[in-house]
Parts: structure tokens; C-alpha cells; sequence
């Protein structure tokens, strides 16, 4: 739980007034309690009017904000201007995005991100607010681009304008010590991308989906020659890693989970160790990034695999065992008795650890974790019942292709890897989940009275006469569906795959075509059909 | 940090739980100022006498008891001063009943309750009421008043709501109109449906949905309004022929594909998309 601090409430006043929420993509945001014990440093790299960058420190429950025009640097040569700007809400240090219009308008990436603390060398900065206000602030930065002991201290402080104090006039000086992190040279413009998705600025711009580097071929003959267990490094992170050799999973045609054991070395019938899913996920990683970057994600577990157990458990917190470079989210606003920190993906190496952690299923959030209560997407999800054919799913999928097409939207479907079809909607900056899940429920119904035959509306599933569901209330913040190119935890680990529409023709298409096996190599024939959808900013119809 | 709103100790057999108590909601209705809009100047309230309109000094100003018919009986401080409760530090927890037979119309305000001092007896009550299905009932005096007052556990943190007394609550035998209520009559079948339109509308309740629209609407507009702009009001959608719109081209492109898989069943044809030749195989 994390009140606002009642005696500070106009901390975030100045940001607030200077944003309309409905329209842009940051968050408002409230001032939070600190319950990581680590306070946390963010840079943002945004194409205004003019370039330059953000450094934002976590102060008592805010952002305390500097624009930096040519950026913090490694090179203790370089004394940069830095203009204090107005105080940031905690959240805001995981967005990153296109501000299309109004205040700030110009795209921002997360350039670099990690914790500081006050240099303990020098006891005037033990109470950075204090340091700050007095002008001098000594602090050290632990983050992925910057380290090491910095300087930031006030050189004027307004007044001399005619109209009086002007915030331009609030300027700094930002130096990097003479230490052992010191790099002599160093600008920031030869380090752009975002340490959330890999993007640069104008990826952003264009909608071009971030990719997290692969492993390489060494990488992976590393975890080839691997025995039942060591220590992987991938992409400069390392994982210990166990158990590789476990059957998580039988392969495909073979006796039934927990009965019998699939015929070994067979194609698709060979049986799917954890060294196949670990592999999978690094292997998977850059296919993942638009899906994963910057949001909250949900793991349902299987630490035996889902030979013995059906069914696996929701894991949502991150545990205090899990590496320091595992980058976690403290929900601003967890209830007392829900989870506090999640695990953010930031690329092959945490998507390694996951799937070391038996994290089978990877469920992302539907918001950003800058902007929880932002939905990017309004989800269809055709859940088909026992009775339910696959020709039947795929009118209900077909008669959603055709709603798209009369209301104008770009959409793309995917197949669960289990029974089902899911549409995704992307939607533009401001919506909130209570507009997409009635949007969705209206399309929803309009579509259920076409085919009444084959949707119920019933609430419990065994008075829906093994008739399908339109699932629309998956809408909603931390409600989430699997993520695109996720394992699913059934015979031959079968993937929930994007579609482009034609696919829905194809008499080969099943729910559970592809698995384990054939999905790289389809990603490399044909790409990914949710390309069509990332970046992708439209207004929903009314219905 | 807010200041906390009360600090004692919960008291309940020979334990004693050193507690503050703090507001557990902030309201965030928007207030406005009254002004004169010829001078742009505030209005304020001014306390005049009815018999000669000049304004009353406050040590002037005493409490009477309307009695009817402008009589008022006189009630100084010190008639009031041996009743109030005495002074105290406890809330002492009195019984714990059922969290169901407590009527939700009782409950009044809410607090949270945060350990001071010591935790170790905070967190043991917590724990132990977790999973009870029981409320503390218990009495304490804040600012000159007693309350009554129903202490609950989540687990790990208390809440403390005050209850109003049961003879605040409304008697609905005197409120006009339920007596229609006693000669309805209930089919069977209108039970059923109803009994499923209540299943159909079911959910888990999602409190972060809910917003107050209309606070938001005046702030938004106030913000406008500071900024030299027109307030925009975003008119209510009324594309109501879109539905229909809609629906008849996805009974349309069902009839479609049904005629095309009747009349060619080998045939692809251009408008209708081609459904599987054959029956897909079930997945597990």
C-alpha cells in the first residue's frame, strides 16, 4: 500500500497541469512510498523541440528532474548544463513512447536506468533533498550505461529575467568524478539504444518494433556441451541453470501426460527437456521484445514440467533468490496483500532465467508498467467450449475478421497453442480498460447474436452447454492473456502463434499447429504477422 | 506523512496494543469558493442577530435547543461538561462476532490502524483474527465523543471503522413506500430470468474500474480553463447504425460462406473465404 504523502501533495502539481492525460501516453502518477530500500535513477533520451536528456533522480517518492542538452557523459572533461525541471511521478522512469502532441511533444526511449545513492564520502549529501535545495548534490550512479561518482551543483538560480524567475534560468553544471568508472571521451550519442527494448529514438517514431539481441552460435553450443546444470552467460548476463535434462514435457502422438514416457529421438515426438525450453526463450527473445519491453509479466510455473501435474501455479512476485540484473517493478499501487515487485523482461537473459525458473507461460501485461491503467491493446478472446469444434472456433474468428474489416481496424489474430483464437486491437495513447473491455463486450455480443448457436453468455462454465465463450473481460489491468510466441504447457509444447487473417483459411491451420520445434522456422520464412500491429495508434468506433 | 488522526492502544484482555490511528480514504471531491461576479471578490458568511442585523461577536454566540414555537432552552458549556466521556487511551475491544451479522448500513468512517512502538502485538492480533470471520466491537472517545467502532484483519493489517449507534439507523417501517412490496407476485420463470441475468452480469469486483467521471470531467475543464482554453465536452457516441451496420455483414458473410460451401464444396469461392476441406482435428 502506498498513500500519497499527505503534506507534500503539490510535488507533481506542475507536472499534472502541464499534461492532458486523456490524450497523451505519460502517466499521472501519484507520489509513492520507497519499499525497494535501493532509490532509483533513470535517464531518458527525448527529441523535443530541442534533443537532449533527462536525468531523474528518486527523492522522497518523486523524480527530482534535470534536462541535460548534451546528455550525461563517462568523460570527467565534460562539464554539462543542466536545467532543473520540474519534479517527475516514480512511474514515469519506465516510459518511453511518442508524445504526439501538447507538452513535451517528441519521443522518448529509457536510455539508462539502475539505483544511486548519495556519495558516502560526503555527509552534506546524506539528505538529498536538503543537498539539492542547498545547490550541491554529491551522488553516485549504478546503472547499465552510467556508473561511478557524479556532481550535479547549481550555478544561477533565475531572478535576473525581466518577467522575474524563469525556469530556464534554474542551471546546473552535471560532472563525472575522476574515478575508476571515468572513460575519457565517452558521448552519450554513441550509446542510443533503450535499455528497455533495444529501440532507438526514431524506432519510436516509426513504430518499428524493438528486438533484444539473440544468443549467438558460441552462445549456444555453450549451452549444447552444458551437463545437467552450470552457469550460461548470455548477451554479458549469466544464469545458473539445473535440472537441464528433466522432461518437462512428452513430445507430440505419444501416451498421455503422467502416463508413459514418448518414444526418445523421434522428430516432434521426442520428449522436451528444460535445455529445449531454456534454449527456446534465448532463441525466441528478439521475437518477443515488442510483446515483453516495459511491462509487468506474469509466469505460470511448472517446476516438474507438466508430466504429473496439470496444472501449474501463477507466479507474479519476484523471488529474493533471482539475480540483481533481473529487473523488477514495484507496483506503485499493490493492496496490502498483493504482489510488489514483478519481473519486468529485458531481454534474452531474463527470458533465460524465467524459463530456468520453470516459467513455462509468459503472460505480459496489457499496459505499461510507466502507465498501468493504459491499456495498448483491446483483446478479443475466443475461448471455445467442450463442445466446441475447431470449424466453429474459426467462424466465431472469421466473423471477428469481417467486423474488423467494416470498422476499419488493424487487428491481427493468433492461435493459443491450446484451443482457442485471440484478436489482437492495438490502440492509441489514453484509452483506459473500462473503454476497450466495453468495446470489446459490445463487439463481442454483436457477434454472439449472429451465431447464438455456438456463444454463451452464461457466467459459469458448466451451464454454457459446452457452448463457446467471447471472453471480454481480460480488459482490465493486471488481467492478461499468454503472450505472443509463449510455450503453452501441453504435449510437445505447442505456442500460441500470430496469424495473418488469410491463415484463417488454411485447412492445415489447427490451434496448436506449431510448437517448440517449427516456430523458428516459420518466424524466419514468413516474420511476424504482429508486426502489421506494433506502433500502431487508432481510435476505437463507438458501437 | 499524515498526522494520524488519534494514538492510544487497543486493549483486549491482558494485551495492550500500543496503535495511531490514520485516515484510510482521501476524498478528492473538487470545492469551490463563492464570488461576487460583479467585483470578482469573495462572498463570505457573516453570523448576524435576526433582531437588530449586526453582527454577532463570537463569546456572544450560545447554544440553544430548539423547542418549538421560538422557544430555545439555553445549554451552556458547563451543563455539557460532566457528560463528556472521560478522557481516554483505549479502545477497548469488548467481543468479536460475525463479520456477516454486522448491517453494512452501521459503518461510518474508516482508518487505518498503524502499530506504534511495538509490533510484535499488532501483528499477533492481526494473525490471529485472519481467518476467523470475526470483528472486534469495541468503544473509544476521539475528540470529546464516543464511538462505537468494528475492528477487522486482513492477515497482516488492521482497519478500524466506526459504526453509528443502531438507533441512527432509518426504521423502514417508517419510510413510505415499501408497503407495495406486499402484494407482488413472482413467477417461477421470471425468477429464472432474472436469477440469470444476475449470473451473465457477474465478476469479480475490480475496484481500480471505478472513477469518479464526474470529478474528473470539472478538472479537467478547470485546467482549460487556466489555460486560456474553451472547455471541450466530448459528445456521448451516437452511431447507434453501426450496429446494425455491422451486423448485417456478419450475417452476411455467414450466409455467404454457408451458400458456398453448399453449392461448391471443392470450389473456392472469391467473396466467401473457404472453410477447412475437412473437420480439423481436436487438440487437447
Amino acid at each position: 500500500m502506498s498513500p500519497p504523502d499527505a503534506a507534500t501533495p503539490d510535488k507533481l502539481a506542475e507536472y499534472q497541469t502541464k499534461r492532458d492525460f486523456s490524450s497523451t501516453p505519460e502517466p499521472p502518477g501519484v507520489v509513492v512510498e520507497n519499499t525497494t530500500g535501493t532509490l532509483r535513477f533513470v535517464v531518458q533520451r527525448h527529441r523535443a523541440t530541442r534533443l537532449h536528456y533527462d536525468l531523474r533522480l528518486e527523492v522522497d517518492g518523486v523524480l527530482v528532474s534535470w534536462a541535460v542538452p548534451k546528455g550525461p557523459s563517462l568523460d570527467p572533461a565534460r562539464k554539462n548544463l543542466a536545467v532543473k525541471v520540474e519534479d517527475h511521478p516514480y512511474v514515469y522512469g519506465w516510459f518511453e513512447g511518442n508524445i504526439g502532441s501538447g507538452y513535451g511533444k517528441g519521443d522518448v526511449v529509457l536510455w539508462d536506468d539502475g539505483w544511486w545513492e548519495p556519495d558516502p564520502e560526503y555527509p552534506a549529501s546524506a539528505d538529498p533533498a536538503a543537498a539539492i535545495a542547498a545547490g550541491e548534490l554529491k551522488f553516485v550512479l549504478h546503472g547499465h550505461k552510467l556508473r561511478g561518482r557524479y556532481v550535479i551543483v547549481r550555478t544561477s538560480r533565475g531572478g535576473g529575467g525581466r518577467s522575474g524567475r524563469s525556469r530556464d534560468d534554474d542551471q546546473w553544471l552535471l560532472i563525472h568524478k575522476k574515478d575508476a568508472d571515468a572513460v575519457a571521451g565517452w558521448d552519450p550519442e554513441d550509446h542510443l539504444r533503450s535499455v528497455l527494448s533495444n529501440r532507438t529514438n526514431p524506432d519510436i517514431v516509426a513504430g518499428t518494433p524493438g528486438r533484444w539481441p539473440a544468443p549467438t552460435k558460441a552462445e549456444l553450443r555453450a549451452l549444447d556441451t552444458m551437463g545437467e546444470k552450470g552457469q550460461w552467460t548470455v548477451a554479458g548476463e549469466t544464469t545458473r541453470l539445473t535440472n537441464l535434462d528433466k522432461v518437462f514435457m512428452p513430445g507430440r502422438g505419444t501416451a498421455e501426460p503422467g502416463r508413459g514416457t514418448a518414444a526418445p529421438g523421434r522428430g516432434t515426438a521426442a520428449p522436451i527437456t528444460k535445455r529445449d525450453i531454456v534454449r527456446y526463450y534465448a532463441q525466441i527473445a528478439p521475437w518477443m521484445t515488442p510483446y515483453l519491453a516495459g511491462r509487468p509479466v506474469n509466469l505460470n510455473r511448472f517446476p516438474d514440467g507438466i508430466i504429473g501435474a496439470k496444472k501449474g501455479f501463477w507466479h507474479k512476485a519476484v523471488p529474493t533468490h533471482a539475480p540483481p540484473w533481473i529487473r523488477r517493478w514495484p507496483n506503485p499501487r499493490a493492496g496490502t496483500d498483493e504482489t510488489r515487485e514483478y519481473l519486468m523482461v529485458d531481454g534474452a537473459p531474463a527470458l533465460v532465467w524465467a524459463a530456468n525458473f520453470a516459467g513455462i507461460e509468459i503472460h505480459p501485461w496489457t499496459s505499461t508498467a510507466a502507465n498501468p491503467d493504459q491499456p495498448s491493446y483491446a483483446l478479443i478472446d475466443i475461448d471455445p467450449g467442450p463442445s466446441t469444434t475447431w470449424d466453429e472456433t474459426l467462424t466465431i474468428a472469421r466473423l471477428f475478421r469481417v467486423a474488423m474489416q467494416q470498422l476499419d481496424l488493424v487487428a491481427r489474430p493468433k492461435v493459443t497453442g491450446q484451443r482457442g483464437i485471440q484478436i489482437w486491437i492495438p490502440v492509441r495513447s489514453g484509452y483506459t480498460f473500462q473503454q476497450t473491455s466495453g468495446f470489446v463486450e459490445a463487439l463481442s455480443r454483436t457477434v454472439g447474436r449472429v451465431v447464438p448457436e455456438l456463444v454463451s453468455w452464461q457466467w459459469h462454465k458448466n451451464e454454457r452447454r459446452g457452448l463457446a465463450r467471447l471472453d471480454y473481460t481480460q480488459n482490465a489491468v493486471n488481467k492478461t492473456l499468454v503472450a505472443p510466441y509463449s510455450l503453452r504447457p501441453a504435449p510437445g509444447a505447442p505456442v500460441s502463434v500470430p496469424l495473418e487473417w488469410d491463415e484463417l483459411d488454411d485447412p492445415k491451420l489447427t490451434p496448436d499447429r506449431w510448437t517448440i520445434r517449427d516456430v523458428l522456422p516459420r518466424l524466419a520464412k514468413i516474420g511476424d504477422p504482429f508486426v502489421a500491429i506494433t506502433g500502431v495508434e487508432q481510435d476505437l468506433p463507438a458501437l | 506523512m499524515a498526522r494520524p488522526v488519534w494514538t492510544g492502544s487497543i486493549s483486549f484482555g491482558m494485551v495492550s496494543i500500543p496503535i495511531r490511528l490514520m485516515p484510510a480514504v482521501k476524498k478528492k471531491s473538487i470545492s469551490f469558493n463563492q464570488i461576487d461576479d460583479q467585483t470578482m471578490s469573495r462572498v463570505r458568511y457573516r453570523k448576524v442577530s435576526e433582531a437588530t442585523g449586526e453582527e454577532v461577536a463570537t463569546e456572544h454566540i450560545v447554544k440553544g435547543y430548539d423547542m418549538g414555537a421560538e422557544n430555545y432552552i439555553l445549554i451552556t458549556d458547563d451543563d455539557l461538561a460532566p457528560l463528556a466521556p472521560a478522557k481516554s487511551k483505549e479502545i477497548g475491544l469488548e467481543t468479536f462476532v460475525p463479520a456477516d451479522d454486522l448491517n453494512p448500513l452501521m459503518f461510518d468512517a474508516s482508518y487505518l490502524i498503524v502499530p506504534d512502538k511495538t509490533p510484535k502485538p499488532y501483528a499477533l492480533l492481526a494473525t490471529a483474527m485472519a481467518g476467523s470471520g470475526r470483528v472486534g466491537i469495541g468503544r473509544f472517545v476521539m475528540r470529546q465523543k464516543e464511538y462505537l467502532a468494528a475492528i477487522r484483519s486482513d492477515g497482516t493489517y488492521l482497519t478500524l471503522s466506526t459504526l453509528v449507534f443502531p438507533d441512527e439507523l432509518v426504521d423502514i417501517g417508517t419510510v413510505d413506500g415499501f408497503e407495495a412490496l406486499d402484494d407482488v407476485e413472482i413467477s417461477d420463470k421470471e425468477l429464472l430470468m432474472a436469477k440469470s441475468l444476475v449470473e451473465a452480469l457477474s465478476e469479480d469486483f475490480q475496484p481500480s474500474e471505478y472513477r469518479d467521471e464526474y470529478r474528473l470531467a470539472v478538472e479537467k475543464i478547470i485546467e482549460q480553463k487556466a489555460a486560456g482554453q474553451t472547455p471541450v465536452f466530448e459528445d456521448a457516441p451516437a452511431a447507434k447504425a453501426k450496429v446494425i451496420d455491422l451486423a448485417s455483414a456478419l450475417e452476411a458473410s455467414l450466409r455467404e460462406a454457408k451458400e458456398a460451401r453448399a453449392s461448391h464444396p471443392s470450389a473456392t469461392s472469391a467473396a466467401a473465404k473457404k472453410p477447412p476441406a475437412k473437420k480439423a482435428r481436436k487438440s487437447a
